[in-house]
């Protein structure tokens, strides 16, 4: 099912994709806590490096 | 997650330290443990779930093994320890949890708690594990363990209706809170993020563009207008030149043109000088302010003055010259003298009031400084009176001028030739044009000054605004991707939760099939999208209802191991009393297939289970054996392993 769940998220959009693994992985490291602190702080900085990124190839374009 | 081996002390009721293998190895992966009711099986079921989750010791009395507690001193510490050894995924862990009780009037009291996991490493070194609860429920999550270690004898709850169970368990084992956090964290983190942008994003730059536009709009207007004005000024000055030439081409009018024209270079001259006195006066005004000190070195020099005539500062008696004379032994009016002399001491005396060369020269230049303060400020002061009084003969100068240039104006308009007052009228009014149009490109010019200014301006808040912008758009950006990404995991646990249901159904059925006796009379097995475990009889009417006690329990089992095959978790099956409810040939097709359906099968039976339906067929896949042995006079039991052939 581990594969199913890959083979979804292939689906998405390539940048999407990298986010959703991330952010998927983040959640994993603090399932074990009921009101997880400072994950989404790490989420922002996940969408904030992609978002630049992304910001600066279109710059380059 | 295999299980390697088990180590009590004085856990219930095995008292002191006892250790015991499980078998995991290829097709030797089964473990049995054999006791009597109330031998122990569920205590060491529990240490098991005690040690490496804190769980399943509710209701099963004192931890503590009570013949330790008997044998201990008042005071005495008594541990009350459980460690596991397992594998995961090739690593070798050691999960222990130690209870520390202390003897108090024959009573135990728990001193603390502990709980520690250590990875060993394959040459026997050690990494303590700092946060061993996170890593452990990262190895098997604590809310699957119901799963995965559980009591036979209770595993058919999961058949009775309660779809919340079977939906909880389906979530749990394939870590659908996971994605589910996932899905709300980005959600949230997206409604932040429109927060954000709604606060900054104010239109700022868009407002100051539009400024700017307009400003620059207004200016390349001007501009042109300022150009017309110069042609109308060029085309008007050329007729006024055309009419002047006919009236000093014309006899009658000659004389007043002639007059005109020189009165009207007079004032140009007049007008040039004027604003060269006025340049002049401003490079004077430019120095003024040393006008501002002619008062306070005038008040500098009557002090030093006084200082002087008190001898406090030089009196202009120089230390050198004074020096001289003594070293030469000569007046200054030539005459020679000798240390004794009258001339000698009065020099000397002189000497000791000059002070040092330094503070003289000091003086000197403070006093030439103060007095050219003085003579500039008196110098300029003349100056710009000088400069005004011409400026004010040029105005008056002016006035008669231009009384003279209106005078000619009426005798030329009051002409009787027609033509010589049309002329003279035309004239008039190209020199009011020429003079309006100089106004409006004044006011123009002045205009564009102040729209410069605010050219400048708007540049730094652009530059500002810009900056702000940049910010701006990361965030939109950042927006963008956390709903995108919430809107997908959305869309992803949807589909993966169906998929998950699909082939859950698709593996219990499989299982069911393999493991129920009747397998002609279940044509299907269901799991709807309700999350309820459905039968089918061979007549197509669910009988999930009318199943047996054996046969649900067999449903249940089927439903555990599919997920437990589709979850991807390497981990055991540990059960208590797993054949309580089974005969005939549920037992056996359990018995034969209950191995293959797990990495490893831990197994506490009683006699009873253990018949030789269960027995013949498990046997070959048993690796290791125990009886728990109760001792009545001690009320404590032993692990005695069971050898076999």
């Amino acid at each position: 099912m581990k594969e199913k769940l890959l083979e979804l998220i292939k689906q998405i959009d390539p940048t999407l994709q990298e986010i959703v693994i991330e952010v998927i992985e983040k959640e994993r490291e603090y399932i074990d806590y009921l009101r997880p602190r400072g994950i989404k702080e790490e989420i922002r900085d996940i969408i904030d490096k992609y978002a630049k990124a992304e910001l600066n190839r279109s710059n380059e374009r | 997650m295999k299980l390697e081996f088990i180590r009590v002390i004085n856990f219930r009721q095995f008292h002191g330290n006892q250790m015991v293998d499980f078998s995991f190895h290829g097709d030797l992966n089964v473990t049995v443990f054999h006791g009597s009711n109330g031998a122990g099986k569920t205590s060491l079921f529990s240490a098991i779930n005690w040690c490496l989750y804190e769980e399943g010791t509710d209701n099963i009395g004192q931890l503590v093994s009570k013949e330790a507690v008997s044998l201990a001193l008042d005071g005495e510490n008594i541990p009350c320890v459980v460690s596991i050894g397992f594998f995961h995924y090739g690593q070798k862990y050691i999960a222990e949890r130690i209870a520390e009780y202390k003897k108090i009037l024959n009573k135990p009291k728990l001193e603390k708690k502990d709980f520690s996991l250590t990875q060993i490493s394959r040459t026997g070194d050690s990494i303590i594990i700092h946060n061993p609860q996170g890593v452990m429920n990262s190895i098997l999550p604590e809310n699957v363990r119901p799963y995965f270690f559980f009591d036979g004898e209770k595993m058919d709850d999961l058949t009775k209706g309660d779809t919340n169970q079977i939906e909880d368990a389906v979530r749990n084992i394939m870590r659908l809170p996971t994605i589910e956090r996932a899905q709300t964290h980005l959600q949230e983190i997206a409604n932040e993020f429109r927060k954000e942008i709604r606060k900054k994003g104010s239109h700022e730059l868009e407002a100051i563009i539009e400024r700017e536009e307009k400003i620059r709009e207004r200016k390349e207007k001007l501009i042109k207008r300022r150009e017309d004005l110069k042609e109308e000024i060029k085309l008007a000055k050329q007729k006024i030149d055309d009419i002047e030439v006919k009236l000093r081409g014309t006899e009658a009018t000659k004389e007043l043109q002639n007059l005109r024209d020189s009165l009207q270079n007079r004032l140009d001259d007049i007008e040039r000088t004027t604003k060269n006195n006025i340049r002049f006066i401003q490079k004077l005004i430019n120095k003024n302010y040393i006008l501002l000190l002619d008062e306070c070195s005038k008040k500098t020099l009557n002090i030093v003055n006084q200082k002087r005539e008190k001898g406090e500062i030089p009196s202009g008696i120089r230390e050198q010259f004074i020096k001289d004379l003594l070293e030469k032994r000569i007046c200054v009016c030539g005459r020679e003298f000798s240390t004794e002399d009258e001339a000698y001491k009065h020099l000397y005396s002189l000497l000791k009031r000059t002070t040092s060369s330094k503070l003289e020269n000091e003086v000197v230049k403070l006093g030439g400084s103060i007095h050219a303060i003085s003579l500039f400020v008196n110098t300029n002061n003349e100056s710009l009176n000088e400069e005004c009084k011409k400026i004010a003969e040029n105005h008056e100068t002016s006035e008669r001028l231009y009384a003279q240039l209106d005078d000619i104006k009426r005798k030329l308009t009051g002409t009787s030739i027609e033509e010589i007052v049309d002329l003279e009228q035309k004239r008039t009014k190209f020199k009011r044009s020429v003079e309006l149009n100089f106004n409006e490109i004044g006011g123009i010019e002045n205009e564009l000054k102040n729209l410069e200014n605010n050219l400048e301006d708007i540049e730094k808040q652009r530059v500002n605004a810009q900056k702000k912008e940049k910010e701006l758009s990361l965030l939109v950006k950042k927006e963008n991707f956390a709903q995108r990404a919430a809107d997908s995991v959305e869309k992803i646990k949807d589909e993966f939760f169906e998929t998950t249901r699909v082939e859950i159904e698709k593996k219990t059925k499989e299982i069911f099939s393999t493991l129920a006796w009747k397998q002609d009379h279940f044509q299907d097995v269901c799991l709807d999208q309700d999350f309820r475990l459905e039968v089918i009889d061979k007549w197509g009417t669910p009988t999930r209802k009318e199943l047996s006690a054996g046969e649900r329990q067999i449903l249940s089992l089927s439903f555990i191991t599919a997920m437990s095959n589709l979850s991807g978790e390497e981990a055991p099956l540990v059960m208590d009393t797993p054949f309580g409810r089974l005969s005939g040939e549920h037992l056996k097709k359990v018995a034969e297939n209950l191995p293959n359906l797990t990495p490893q099968l831990i197994l506490f039976v009683t006699d009873r289970e253990w018949d030789e339906a269960s027995r013949t067929r498990l046997e070959p896949k048993t690796g290791a054996q125990y009886d728990l042995c109760f001792d009545r006079k001690s009320g404590c039991t032993t692990i005695e392993e069971v050898c076999y052939e």
